[in-house]
């Protein structure tokens, strides 16, 4: 909401000082986000044109002949139209200074020295326009000569305010002057225009019938005959300009000046268009309606709409119909000045795209004590500005039984000062919320409990908490002091997911956190083979538009992102949330924190490149984790369809719960993906993975250990997990480590379908030195076991 | 005693001294050594055989002459090994390594800046007994609005604009953290202290907004808690996070879940709070950080909380915008591209 400082202070009848306004209006709910100065100029004067004539050396200039008062001169101007002798208009003379910063001096042009310029709305910074020349209509005094910034009352500040959505008195100049006089503790009295008659008699049921509840609780309207429409006089239209409103003529721009006063939108209809009576009613099924903006309309029952004898002719408080809109030859108008129900508005606005100006006062709810005070202020600003003169009575259509009365909310002192936590006497409490205009009944003498009368002008103000923000506001919140809650035991929550330590594993491993968005391109998700089974309804763009199964995708994004710019080698990590389908969830998804890491390119060498990374750096990063968290992480055969066929493996918490994958990006997928090289990924449930274990103290060993190695070939098929598995099953009583040393498949030494292993197995006694017999003993035995066992697996001694 | 033994293992000791002189490194002279005094050695094994065929009164002389050439032998030995290592001292010594090269880089990765800055604001509001709570990102409609005072069709949904999933028109991504603060309620009976931080989602793309960002919701209930705590709650946190000289500022604004209501502005860390020529507080000195405010009666009707016996306060903040304003960063997209030339940053 743009408001003017100028105005707010002729409601107030005082100065202002624009910088105090910004500061004590921000300070009490009203936040300014910036103000600048409107029509910033000095050393324009009023001047009478005369008389003009073509430049002799230049086509598009002529030679104006002004006269300011005392003498004639001749200006050098561009503009492509003049407005006829006569006209005021505004000269800016050498030494003047414009808005952005020009000083004005004589200047050749074309060969004629130009004393200054004759200036448009935009050189004065007071429009957008650069049509032709301002034009200075009806200011009142104005004469030739006079300084044109003196007599518009310029520059003005404008105030660029942050409404809130409950603070729909604050869209109209009244409603912020109102704030204005209780922070300044000054008396308010809003313009009161002349009274008119007025009826609400049966006898108006030729003009309005019918009103109810669902729709709205007042609707005024009045005649105005004879009416000459066109421009409004020139203060009327910067004004208007100054807040961001286009003048259109004067019967526009009476509705817009006062919908900027009172924050209560305005229709007229052209009178001769309408078929009295009219009626305020829902739309009928099928109704349809062409609007202003020339697009007919199928209505639906939820819509609200003003009818006639005949038909619908405005949408109520969204959008006027074109069959009744007002020309440049209307002479009679219906001027209306309503209440409309916020959510029927609001409906029908949302759903046909028309937010305006109008339909968002309405929504948020304009008040009903004054939709007659209102419509007499635009008759009086019609009357003023276009002429004719009210025919007939105002009506005044309420519903029934009449507009509610206002509320009354009681009001505790001591509540208000135990929610602030400071001393607030009775008195100031009071004196607030009389200043904001509401009327307080104490109702004990140590005034412990108010009676308070709020206006219809703050419909958001219902319950005790309101008002006691009312009063903290208007004390002002700086006034509070800054204290800390007592501290008392509270529950312990629930174990967190172990995201933490994870992201500190990741970090030793070498890899870098990022964070991706958490929807993506289905068609992304799709490649991967993921179903696209969480689309979003409203999507900002098609590559933002589902909900992503897996971190994996965004990371390989990162990494084309990385490549793009030149980074080859790459290692990232992600923990965060992925979704799925289940309709089991009370939202119909379910979620899951993961943790996925993607490496890619060369291990870090020494002033040269090291070498590349392979897919045991992955399981590397899996064996860090495992180990941080006192688990064993198997891997188990599998065959997910985005990993390379013979590079992956799925893992799995000690051979049990499937825990996630670790492998090589599939190359045909990388290169879909715009990836270079090879790609090695891991991802993995963190609900699976569950807390770290809490390690134990294993006793230092006293003794040495001895080792022994054996060396043989098995079918390649069977993997190391495997193997692992089957000697921890078969581990004698002296033997603590067993390690994989070798796996060699160089053709030329070891026979197809098979690889070589060498293995290391550790012994060692806790109680004493093992002597070589001993180790023996137990070695010898443990490999017979093992070999036996292997023996389907084409094992072979070496 | 004949005196051609003596000679013939004078002549073996002068060939085991050219030998080993002539060796150069270690192996060589354990060989040599090995070849001459060792226990198959020339020297030894000639002396073992002229005791063996001496006679009895001649033993002893000869063993003695065996003894000390053998004892020379020894000693030769160990002086040249011990030179030998001497050489390679002060060889190893001489040696000059140019430390200003660039060093071999440890293996080493870092955490983005939104969860460093999330782990020290999670630790600051541990400091005054607030414990971390979580909640889905996937929402219904009734925990991100309507049980937060936000009904459908109230003015305040324009505020936010909202992702829906597709088909759910009752399930949102939710647009802020508030929703843990009702299911924590609803679990859970005064007091209640949490900070809940998050992902939430807005439909908004512009340079300054991400359609994903990060927030830390507030939450404390109990009797007796007021606005001045809530005051004294913020003002603690951005002192230790920004520095002991920022102030707190809450200006009146409007949250239909809190009244009453407040937006939360701190000292511009960029001009110290002066706002002069301040690009980014526009002049005025103060930044918005959030909002806040005292937690609404209608808030907690809906988690059945008795709001005449408690009363609470609640507020909201970016955590972004915190890591944003703490490392000067002025796009918030590259928080979510995973550029390492960004991580590397972060160390």
């Amino acid at each position: 909401m743009k408001a003017s400082l100028h105005w707010l202070s002729e409601l107030l009848g005082r100065p202002l000082d624009a910088d105090d306004v910004a500061r004590r209006l921000t300070l009490s709910g009203l936040e300014v986000e910036g103000q600048h100065r409107y029509g910033n100029f000095t050393g324009v004067i009023a001047a009478e044109l005369r008389s003009f004539r073509a430049h002799p050396d230049a086509a598009k200039l002529r030679l104006v002949t002004v006269w300011d008062g005392t003498s004639e001169t001749e200006v050098v101007c561009g503009a492509p139209e003049l407005p006829p002798p006569g006209a005021l208009i505004a000269w800016a003379k050498p030494g003047a200074k414009l808005p952005n910063g020009m000083t004005i001096e004589p200047k050749a042009v074309r060969g004629i020295v130009s004393p200054g310029m004759l200036c448009a709305d935009d050189e004065l910074g007071l429009s957008e326009s650069h049509e032709g020349l301002l034009v200075l209509d009806r200011v009142p005094g104005l004469k030739a000569g006079d300084d044109v910034a003196v007599a518009l009352r310029l520059p003005d500040t404008i105030l660029e305010i942050n409404v809130t959505p409950n603070r729909s008195d604050a869209l109209g100049h009244i409603g912020i002057a109102r704030d204005l006089a209780a922070l300044y503790d000054v008396p308010f009295a809003p313009p009161a225009p002349p009274e008119l008659p007025v009826t609400a008699s049966e006898a108006s049921d030729e003009i309005v019938k019918q009103l109810d509840q669902a729709g709205g609780q007042r609707y005024v309207a009045a005649r105005v005959t004879g009416v000459t429409v066109g421009p409004s006089p020139t203060p009327v239209k910067l004004r208007l300009s100054s807040l961001g409103v286009r003048p259109i003529s004067n019967l526009v721009d009476v509705t817009n000046l006062v919908m900027l006063e009172w924050s209560q939108p305005l229709h007229a209809f052209d009178l001769q268009t309408l078929s009295l009576p009219i009626t305020v009613r829902p739309a009928a099924a099928g109704e349809r309606l062409r609007t202003l903006d020339d697009k007919e309309h199928a209505l639906l029952a939820t819509d609200w709409v003003i009818a006639d004898e005949k038909q619908a002719v405005a949408l109520a408080g969204v959008m006027g119909g074109l069959a009744t809109e007002v020309t440049s030859k209307t002479t009679d108008i219906l001027l209306e000045s309503a209440h409309f129900a916020p959510r029927a508005i609001r409906k029908t606005a949302r759903r046909l795209g028309y937010v305006s100006e109008a339909s968002l006062r309405f929504e948020k709810g304009v008040d009903p004590e004054q939709t007659a005070l209102v419509a007499r202020r635009a008759v009086q600003l019609l009357l003023e500005l276009g002429g004719g003169a009210v025919s007939g009575a105002l009506i005044d259509r309420q519903i029934a039984g009449g507009i509610p009365p206002r509320r009354t909310i009681a009001l505790r002192t001591a509540r208000t000062e135990r929610m602030a936590g400071v001393a607030l006497p009775a008195s100031t409490q009071r004196s607030a919320l009389e200043r904001l205009g509401f009327t307080v009944k104490q109702l004990d003498d140590a005034g412990a409990a108010f009676e308070v009368e709020v206006p219809h002008a703050r419909p958001d103000l219902s319950r005790e908490i309101d008002l006691i923000e009312e009063i903290v506001r208007l004390v002002g919140y700086d006034l509070i002091p800054a204290t800390l809650p007592r501290l008392t035991a509270v529950p312990v929550a629930a174990p967190r997911l172990p995201s933490e330590r994870v992201r500190d594993v990741m970090t030793a491993a070498g890899l870098h956190e990022t964070l991706s968005y958490a929807f993506g391109s289905p068609e992304l998700y799709q490649r991967f083979g993921f179903a696209s089974e969480l689309p979003l309804a409203n999507p900002l763009r098609a590559e933002l538009s589902a909900l992503r199964p897996s971190l994996v995708p965004g990371l390989c994004q990162a990494l084309c992102r990385n490549q793009t710019s030149g980074a080859l080698n790459v290692r990232l990590f992600e923990v965060g949330t992925t979704f799925r389908a289940d309709a089991t969830s009370e939202t119909g998804v379910r979620e899951a924190t993961r943790v996925a890491a993607l490496l890619t390119g060369r291990r870090a060498g020494w002033l040269t490149e090291g070498e590349m990374l392979d897919a045991h750096d992955a399981t590397g990063v899996v064996d860090a984790l495992a180990a941080s968290f006192g688990v064993v992480v198997t891997r188990g055969r599998s065959e997910i369809p985005w990993l390379h066929p013979g590079v992956q493996a799925s893992l799995a918490l000690d051979g049990g719960a499937e825990l996630g994958v670790v492998g090589q990006l599939h190359p045909d997928l990388a290169k879909k993906l715009d990836l270079d090289g090879a790609v090695f990924v891991l991802e993995l449930d963190l609900g699976v993975l569950g807390q770290p274990r809490t390690a134990q103290f294993v006793e230092l060993p006293r003794f040495p250990a001895s080792s022994r190695d054996l060396s043989f070939f098995i079918d390649a098929s069977v993997s190391a997990s495997e193997l692992s598995r089957l000697i921890t099953s078969l581990r004698p009583a002296l033997q603590v480590g067993a390690a994989v040393q070798e796996d060699f498949r160089d053709a030329r030494y070891v026979p197809a379908g098979k690889k070589g292993m060498l293995w290391s197995f550790t012994y060692r006694n806790p109680e004493k030195t093992l002597t070589d017999a001993d180790v023996d003993a137990a070695h010898n035995g443990f490999v017979a076991a093992l070999l036996d066992q292997l023996a389907p697996y084409g094992v072979a001694k070496r | 005693m004949t005196l051609p033994l003596k000679d013939e293992l004078d002549a073996l000791d002068v060939e085991y001294d050219r030998a080993l002189q002539a060796a150069t490194d270690e192996q060589t002279i354990r060989k040599v050594y090995a070849d001459y005094g060792g226990a198959e050695g020339a020297i030894r094994k000639r002396h073992k055989a002229a005791l063996a065929a001496a006679p009895g009164p001649e033993k002893k002389e000869i063993g003695k002459l065996g003894n000390e050439i053998l004892k020379r032998v020894e000693e030769r030995f160990n002086t040249r090994l011990a030179g030998l290592a001497d050489e390679a001292r002060r060889a190893d010594l001489l040696r000059h390594v140019d430390l200003s090269l660039p060093g071999r880089a440890p293996l080493r990765g870092n955490l983005h800046p939104i969860t460093q800055a999330r782990r020290e604001i999670e630790a600051i509001f541990a400091e005054l007994g607030f414990v971390v709570a979580h909640g889905p990102e996937v929402e219904t409609d009734w925990h991100n609005f309507e049980a937060l005072a936000i009904p459908a069709d109230h003015p305040a949904r324009d505020m936010q604009d909202t992702f829906y999933l597709e088909g759910r028109s009752n399930v949102v991504l939710r647009t802020h953290t508030s929703p843990v603060q009702v299911r924590t309620m609803l679990q859970q009976q005064p007091p209640v202290r949490i900070i809940a931080p998050g992902c939430v989602y807005r439909k908004d793309d512009d340079p300054t907004h991400s359609p994903m960002f990060n927030q830390v919701e507030g939450l404390v209930v109990d009797e007796g808690i007021s606005f001045a705590d809530l005051k004294g709650v913020l003002l603690h946190f951005v002192q230790r996070y920004f520095g002991p000289k920022m102030g707190v500022r809450l200006r009146p604004s409007y949250f239909p879940f809190v009244e009453p209501g407040a937006e939360v502005d701190m000292s511009c860390v960029f001009c110290a709070g002066t706002g002069i020529n301040c690009r980014t507080c526009k002049q005025t000195g103060w930044i918005e950080i959030g909002g806040a405010g005292m937690v609404d009666p209608d808030v907690f009707a809906h988690v059945n909380y008795d709001s005449e016996k408690y009363t609470g306060f609640a507020f909201g903040m970016g955590i972004d915008r915190m890591a944003m304003l703490r490392y000067g960063i002025r796009d918030i997209k590259l928080m979510f591209e995973g550029d390492v030339r960004f991580a590397r940053q972060f160390p």
